[in-house]
């Protein structure tokens, strides 16, 4: 079955909470969780010699155990496939510093992890809008 | 012989002692006022070396201030026998003393040709001349004593800067993890206690859908706070962009942003004419917008009114922010400028007590103070300094 989204965050319960936003909203498309950078490598290197599309959308969290997000971001934005995949930062920083070297690794959007679970909803629903049904990906996606 | 060298140089050392007692110079010189022989420079009249000045016109290795008193002597002696003058000498400190001169003729006999001779003795009253210089290598002992300890105390002040700077970026990563850290647990408790009421709501009664609310807005209320603690950290650690910052403008922007809560409370903002100063225009807006967001949230019965007073002082400016709010009392004044200390309820009042320790960060970048005047139901005036100096028109 295709992936839709790869999600990745240590984190069970931000897992859990974004996971349900989405589900809230009717983007039922499978989310696929990886726990470590190194798990969501591991999980895109196994789409590059196989007829299975690659996710479409990749949100990542900064905070990670072993490689830092903005590592695991600089691996993605090296690799001529993973680049073309929409990546957002998904972070619960609004440090400024997390957020311009996020974009200057070519992170595609910088959203902060919100409080309120009406919030989560709010932004699985406009990811949901723009980046799954608005926006034009590339074909080998 | 070897009777008389020995002689000769007690009677030298006991001439030169008596020189030095006497606080005098002894020249001995020729006809033509040529040096022929220096017995004693006690007052360091002669400047160059001793070696170097045989044999040179005396007059001329004399200070200035000396030169006419001694020729005059010399000439005078050269006539009558003997002749005496006074002169003044200026020492390297600049401190000036008197001297007596006295030139004296001594005619050629079997052993010796004719020379003249020429004392030049500093007058009593003056202030013992060798004690001075004891005192000077006092002061000068002292002097180097100070600079030791300044120079120690300077090293201790770098030590102490780095610890500091150490501190700071302990600081820093602190409110770096609390930031990512804290809010995971935290935003477990709001989201799934939010989750809980919108899936489940229709199995819950009241009182359980009370507590839920309970959680979710204790879990918004520490979100404010460790937003606050990671904006007061923020503020040592960010980059202060000192520009030309017209502080009208900076006002404008404040109102701009609170644009909300006065139309809703129908608070009006008045002010003085404000200057423009070299400043960070991010933090002066802050600095504006939390005192004038704090006049209208603690409002009386009446609506708010807020004036805003600028005046040049000796060293930088002081600000005034008055209002006709409900005042706060003496006794608690102290208190409100520290974290998280709120002087009221949180069903009286919204805050979360970070607004004016924010304020009085900023204030502290820039040297100043601020305090407040004020008593309950008659407003409060809160004021304070900034030590930069206003903007000089360079164009």
């Amino acid at each position: 079955m295709d992936v839709t989204i790869l999600l990745v965050e240590d984190s069970p319960t931000d897992a859990a909470i974004l996971s349900a936003a989405f589900d809230d909203v009717g983007c039922h498309g499978p989310i696929q969780i990886a726990h470590t950078g190194d798990e969501a490598l591991t999980f895109l290197k196994q789409f590059d010699n196989s007829i299975q599309a690659y996710p479409q959308l990749i949100l990542l969290d900064l905070n990670l155990p072993g490689k830092t997000g903005h590592e695991v971001l600089e691996e993605i934005k090296r690799n001529v496939i993973w680049q073309t995949i929409p990546t957002i930062v998904l972070s619960s920083s609004a440090t400024p510093n997390d957020i311009a070297k996020s974009y200057r690794l070519h992170a595609n959007a910088y959203i902060t992890k919100p409080t309120n679970f009406s919030d989560y909803q709010q932004i699985a629903q406009k990811i949901q809008d723009f980046w799954l049904k608005t926006v034009q990906l590339p074909q080998n996606l | 012989m070897q009777d008389n060298q020995r002689a000769d140089s007690l009677i030298n050392r006991a001439f030169q002692a008596l020189l030095v007692h006497r606080q005098t110079t002894y020249l001995v010189v020729d006809r033509q006022n040529h040096l022929l022989h220096i017995c004693g420079d006690c007052l360091s009249l002669i400047a160059t070396q001793t070696e170097l000045t045989i044999g040179k016109d005396i007059v001329h290795l004399l200070p200035t201030s000396l030169r006419l008193p001694v020729k005059t002597s010399l000439q005078q002696a050269k006539k009558h026998g003997d002749a005496k003058h006074s002169g003044q000498v200026t020492r390297t400190d600049s401190h000036a003393y008197s001297v007596t001169i006295e030139a004296c003729l001594h005619p050629a006999n079997q052993t010796t040709e004719e020379f003249l001779t020429i004392l030049i003795e500093r007058e009593p009253g003056d202030g013992p001349f060798v004690t001075e210089t004891t005192e000077l290598i006092e002061v000068n002992k002292r002097l180097r004593a100070e600079i030791l300890d300044r120079q120690q105390a300077e090293q201790q002040l770098a030590q102490k800067a780095e610890a500091l700077a150490h501190s700071n970026a302990d600081l820093e990563e602190f409110a770096y993890v609390v930031s990512h850290d804290l809010q995971e647990p935290l935003r477990a408790m709001t989201a799934f206690s939010q989750l809980l009421s919108q899936r489940y709501g229709q199995h819950l009664d009241t009182s359980a859908k009370r507590y839920i609310k309970h959680i979710v807005d204790g879990g918004t209320r520490m979100k404010a706070m460790i937003d606050g603690i990671l904006e007061l950290s923020r503020i040592n650690s960010t980059q202060w962009n000192n520009t030309l910052t017209d502080l009208e403008q900076a006002l404008k922007i404040a109102l701009e942003n609170l644009k909300l809560i006065r139309l809703e409370t129908h608070a009006t903002v008045t002010h003085n004419a404000l200057p423009g100063l070299y400043i960070d225009k991010n933090h002066i807006v802050q600095l504006l917008q939390n005192l004038i967001s704090n006049a209208i949230k603690f409002r009386g019965s009446a609506p708010p009114h807020i004036h805003i007073t600028a005046e040049p002082q000796a060293r930088g400016w002081l600000f005034s922010v008055h209002d006709n709010g409900i005042g706060i009392p003496q006794d608690q004044q102290n208190r409100i400028f520290k974290l998280f200390q709120r002087l009221h309820n949180q069903q009286e009042q919204k805050g979360y007590g970070i607004g004016l320790a924010i304020c009085k960060k900023i204030v502290e970048h820039y040297q100043g103070e601020i305090w407040l005047k004020s008593s309950p139901g008659e407003g409060s005036t809160f004021y304070f300094t900034l030590l930069i100096d206003a903007y000089q028109d360079e164009t």
